[in-house]
């Protein structure tokens, strides 16, 4: 399992870096510019991936600055690419996100939007965006949900977990299932 | 040690968009632990942040012993945050976690060993210091949080609800600790949550706040027994304070549906004052100013009210009563009693000596 953390801090130094290198036996750090590293870490797989909203916290109360941190696992740079990430990194807030907290921000601009839609349609298909959107209208009941769609429970189940494997967001969630219906709905 | 000014501080996020702090004015001495209080969205953190130099100041100055810090960069205004999530290193021992904030700013080694080993030992760490945060409890964590921000020596604390993720009996002794803990070090504090009851018992001073907006400053018990107006009353205090809208007429007598009681002496003369005689008013009562044992109603025979039980919590110690007489709704907390029951009629003595009163329009306490 590889995952790829992405920061963005106003002047990156080298003791942000240092905070990182030690993460793992399996780490690598590249740094993109003066403002965005990008860290590399390689976990075995039963290796816990560690908190980072608590490293975010902690860099902000040791550096007294604000810094945004986006960690994401290796699959998504299918459907988002690494140069998207980079102009998007900037418009998100303070904070640490994994990739669903990224796509509810994102979800607030118009652009970003249209993109994620030709993306997530591309990856998915249309059928498993209407079982998503079904999911919000049936107030995320899924035996009524798998019922509007004429299909057997088991069936939804097997798509939802398809969709995770695919995007690593959860739609069984409502913060998952936030994140496609902020770019799907009208 | 400092002293922090602020003077009228204001933040908008947005242009166009509402405030989220407006008017903030505000003296903080040193050594003074002062918790700002109120829902969420009311602007706690954002001035938190603000102090901090997280977020810029669109309006006002801060002073940091009376030195203009609105454009001085985070890093040199000597603060250290204590937040929600622990902020630790996950990979770092505790004495690492500790000492990373000390290297970052080229402290010598022997000076970071002895800072830290000072810290952990005001805070019972000593025996954890080669731990990873993951081999310690919840409470721990937090000490080794705090800890971090002792051992930098900076001048003010800020801390934004850092005992929200503890369970609620390690809430309770995280609050004494760090009660005890300023007591120690006596760094001028400022602590956010909103959760009154650690307002009232952590707090020199309380900075009740809503919509971006102070409503009011004061010691948690001038808090307590003055609020400046609805809201306060009804936002500091388990059960809230009960508020019966009704009209007090030229003799002083309140009355609501269902109610009809005397307002003491000192409150008519205040009102007649003010001219608020005949007029629609706002009673402000607590529910422990309610009282339903016998010597207590022959002494406020002027103050008898017939509710109806909705609902009665024995708690152990007292009941919390839920009752209602016409529209009006009341919580009494009372002595221990089973006997009870929903549907019960049951009188109160009102203490209206102890009782306020609001102007309906500006719901404001009525004061000279």
């Amino acid at each position: 399992m590889i995952y790829h953390i992405y920061i963005y801090q106003n002047r990156i130094t080298e003791d942000l870096v240092e905070i990182f290198d030690k993460l793992s036996n399996n780490t690598e750090i590249y740094s993109l510019n003066d403002s965005i590293i990008k860290i590399s870490l390689s976990l075995n797989e039963n290796e816990e991936l560690v908190d980072f909203n608590m490293i975010h916290s902690s860099i902000v109360s040791d550096f007294n600055v604000d810094t945004k941190l986006l960690y994401i696992h290796e699959k998504i740079l299918d459907f988002i690419p690494e140069e998207v990430i980079f102009d998007d990194i900037k418009l998100l807030d303070h904070k640490a996100y994994d990739v669903t907290g990224y796509i509810i921000e994102l979800g607030h601009y118009r652009n970003k939007r249209d993109f994620l839609k030709r993306q997530f349609v591309a990856l998915l298909g249309q059928d498993y965006i209407k079982t998503i959107l079904m999911i919000a209208k049936c107030n995320m009941n899924f035996s009524i949900t798998a019922k509007k769609l004429f299909m057997h429970r088991n069936s939804l189940n097997y798509r939802l977990d398809k969709i995770l494997n695919k995007t690593e967001i959860n739609v069984k969630t409502f913060r998952g299932l936030r994140a496609f219906v902020n770019i799907f709905d009208e | 040690m400092a002293t922090l000014t602020f003077k009228n501080i204001k933040k908008i996020y947005t242009p166009g968009d509402p405030p989220a702090v407006v008017d903030f004015n505000l003296e903080i001495k040193d050594k003074e632990f002062v918790v700002f209080v109120g829902p969420s969205g009311c602007g706690k953190s954002t001035t938190l942040r603000m102090v901090a130099g997280l977020e810029e100041i669109t309006e006002g100055n801060l002073y940091i012993d009376d030195v203009l810090v609105n454009d001085v960069a985070p890093k040199n205004r000597n603060i250290a945050m204590v937040f929600q999530s622990y902020a630790l290193y996950p990979h770092m021992t505790v004495y690492n976690n500790m000492a990373f904030g000390l290297k970052l700013r080229k402290e010598p080694k022997d000076m970071i060993d002895e800072k830290v080993r000072n810290a952990a030992a005001i805070l019972g760490l000593t025996e954890y210091l080669d731990r990873k945060p993951k081999a310690l409890s919840g409470g721990q964590r937090q000490r080794v949080a705090l800890g971090r921000a002792i051992v930098r020596n900076a001048k003010v604390f800020l801390m934004d609800e850092p005992l929200s993720n503890l369970d609620a009996k390690l809430r309770v002794q995280m609050r004494g600790e760090i009660i005890k803990l300023h007591k120690k070090i006596e760094t001028t504090t400022i602590y956010v949550t909103h959760d009154q009851i650690e307002a009232m018992t952590m707090a020199s001073r309380i900075v009740v706040m809503k919509d971006g907006y102070i409503q009011q400053v004061g010691a948690p018990k001038d808090i307590y027994d003055y609020p400046d107006n609805v809201f306060v009353g009804g936002f500091i205090g388990t059960p809230p304070m009960n508020f019966i809208e009704g009209r007090i007429d030229e003799e002083g007598v309140f009355t609501s549906e269902g109610i009809n009681v005397q307002a003491s002496k000192k409150h008519i003369k205040l009102l007649k004052e003010l001219n608020y005689l005949g007029k629609d008013i706002i009673l402000g009562i607590r529910p422990e100013d309610l009282y339903d044992d016998a010597k207590s109603k022959e002494k406020y025979k002027d103050s008898i009210v017939k509710f109806t039980v909705d609902v009665a919590e024995l708690l152990g110690s007292e009941t919390s009563v839920f009752a209602k007489v016409g529209n009006n709704d009341v919580t009494a907390m009372i002595d221990a009693r089973a006997d009870i029951q929903i549907g019960d009629d049951l009188h109160l003595a009102l203490n209206m000596e102890k009782a306020h009163f609001f102007d309906p329009e500006t719901k404001l306490r009525i004061k000279k």
